[in-house]
């Protein structure tokens, strides 16, 4: 490893994101070269300048626009979810006895149509008589 | 899921200053930082019932932060210019005769402005953020070994700049 591939290293260890084994590697280069030093001290100084530096805190506004317009969202999305239940209602309200007719009805003309459309219906119990001798009845199922 | 404990007032109120700093010191633009962070909590809103891991809160903001800020930078410059991998880190917007008479946590602002906003958000996001270099991929969707080499090249450069305005100063 070069010096400009410890300097990688150097800005990792400072990120305290380097293995037990990398740092070690580095620790015994760093005791040999004043150049990675010279980088590592340069790096440590960049960091408590870049520190230095007051965060700016969100404006007061902030919270009433942020809010309102979470607030607004909340009505807009209540507001479709009415609609919606308005349009069912509208369409499908009605007292209770006669829904639950309705679904007898349903139920009964399914299961009408059921029997009528079975595929077992379609097949027929035949008797054929072989005019042939000695006679022979045979019985079974024909499509 | 998101329990009770992260409803969205109080996740609002835990990072707002948080996203807006991070958001100010990308766009260094109080006004865009405000519509940036005002449009991520707007968002943050929208979907916050659908985060499956709430460990992974901080990244999902700040990637929704990231997001919302590089829509703005984009009005602002050429696509290309943000997404061109160059040796050529700094934008050359702000003449250097402004620099040299700020104080040095002053002049270290200003190379930090100066910075391409690629390298700038990777140490904005470790050295105020704080965060981990997987976190940190995990928001910019660069792998980890990017990460560690972006943030190499990103104190190469601050250091370079540094120095070479620092040795200016003197000479005036």
């Amino acid at each position: 490893m070069n010096c400009v591939e410890y300097e990688e290293q150097v800005s990792a260890l400072i990120d305290n994101e380097l293995a037990d084994q990398e740092s070690e590697l580095l620790f015994t280069h760093l005791s040999k070269c004043a150049t990675c030093r010279a980088t590592l001290r340069s790096e440590l100084e960049l960091r408590v300048s870049l520190k230095e530096d007051v965060p700016p805190l969100a404006p007061k506004e902030l919270d009433e626009k942020v809010l309102s317009a979470v607030s607004r969202a909340e009505q807009q999305l209540d507001a479709r979810k009415m609609t919606r239940k308005a349009v069912w209602q509208h369409h499908v309200s009605m007292p209770w006895p006669l829904a639950a007719a309705i679904a007898g009805l349903f139920l009964i003309g399914g299961l009408a149509v059921t029997s009528v459309w079975s595929p077992f219906n379609k097949t027929q119990v035949r008797t054929v008589y072989i005019t042939a001798l000695p006679t022979v009845e045979v019985n079974g199922y024909f499509p | 899921m998101i329990d009770e404990g992260q409803s969205f007032v109080h996740v609002y109120h835990r990072y707002k200053h948080r996203v807006y700093a991070y958001c100010y010191r990308l766009l260094r633009h109080p006004q865009n930082a405000e519509d940036a962070t005002q449009e991520t909590f707007v968002k943050i809103h929208r979907s916050l019932d659908k985060l499956e891991n709430a460990a992974s809160l901080q990244a999902w903001i700040f990637s929704i932060a990231r997001n919302e800020a590089y829509t703005i930078l984009r009005r602002q410059r050429p696509t290309t210019e943000l997404e061109e991998e160059t040796e050529n880190v700094w934008d050359e917007e702000n003449p250097l005769e402004k620099v040299v008479q700020k104080e040095r946590a002053g002049i270290v602002q200003h190379c930090l402005g100066l910075l391409k906003p690629s390298y700038r958000e990777l140490l904005i996001l470790r050295e105020y953020e704080e965060l981990s270099y997987a976190e940190i991929s995990r928001i910019t969707g660069a792998s980890e070994s990017a990460v560690k080499s972006g943030l190499f090249k990103a104190r190469r450069a601050m250091r370079r700049k540094l120095e070479s305005i620092l040795k200016e100063r003197k000479e005036l």
